[in-house]
């Protein structure tokens, strides 16, 4: 991870929820396409895409009930087992950690919103 | 698209390096030709002369084991034997799509990241272009399917 990346979060949003990541973690951003679905797959599972040599799945990131329809772009994340993808609706840009606030009950707020910082090891299937 | 009969008189020597690809609804699966020990093909109402003649066969119906929704609008479908060492068993898709050598399309990997129980169904990707297509592991799905009796 390069220094320059220490602190840093990509922002992005999912079905008008805020999350982000640890800018170091991300790879790429990539156009969702090619998506081939997991038939019997658990159902935060979008499916599977062919990239840089490898078969790299790709995980919904939004509400269930209204991902399919919103999810535009493929967040590539460095994982501990290989890179993961993850489905999203925009970009809202790259934030430090001095930009989040924090209430008593330790929820982080950016702009006043909340916002949910995630790690790539979180993403998992069941 | 490949035609059954084609498929069907492929001598066992012959099968080797080559991928069948069948569609199951909205779904597509690969599987290795030297896997499939027969191919037919059952009519719209449900005539099958291999079928006929393998009475005792253990059938999996693929669209409702793996929930597809679309149908296929004429009705016919095609039974795929598969076969190993100790037992023959059979299997109801759509329709056969193509069959292409190994070679250009290669296997890749199940990721780690997902689920393992579903490794045991499928036992990768065929790269098709851009595409993957599951490869199957018919031997798991048969397993699975009998003990959810589909």
């Amino acid at each position: 991870m390069s220094p320059v990346d220490l602190g840093k979060i990509l922002v992005f949003s999912s079905s008008g929820i805020l999350c982000g990541v640890d800018l170091g973690k991300v790879i790429k951003l990539i156009e969702e396409k090619n998506v081939t679905p997991i038939p019997r797959s658990d159902q935060r599972v979008k499916g599977v895409v062919f990239h840089e040599g490898k078969a790299v799945p790709v995980f919904r990131s939004g509400r269930l009930e209204t991902a399919e329809k919103s999810e535009k772009l493929i967040l590539m994340l460095d994982q501990s087992k290989g890179p993961v993808g993850l489905s999203v609706d925009q970009v809202v840009g790259i934030i430090t950690e001095e930009d989040l606030i924090r209430d008593i009950e330790g929820k982080q707020f950016y702009k006043g919103t909340e916002i949910t910082v995630i790690g790539p090891n979180d993403i998992v299937a069941i | 698209m490949q035609s059954i009969k084609d498929i069907a008189e492929l001598p066992i020597d012959g099968r080797e390096g080559l991928v069948l690809f069948f569609n199951v609804g909205e779904h597509q699966f690969g599987v290795r030709l030297t896997e499939v020990v027969r191919i037919d093909e059952i009519t719209a109402d449900g005539r099958c002369e291999l079928l006929d003649s393998m009475i005792e066969l253990d059938t999996i119906d693929l669209q409702k084991f793996f929930n597809a929704t679309l149908r296929n609008k004429t009705g016919t479908r095609v039974l795929i034997v598969f076969g190993t060492d100790e037992e023959i068993f059979g299997m109801t898709a759509d329709e056969v799509d193509q069959i292409i050598a190994a070679q250009e399309t290669p296997e890749l990997k199940w990721p780690p990241q997902l689920d393992g129980n579903l490794e045991k169904i499928y036992s990768g990707f065929f790269r098709r272009g851009e595409k993957l297509v599951p490869a199957i592991n018919p031997l798991a799905i048969k397993e699975e399917a009998l003990r959810e009796a589909c």
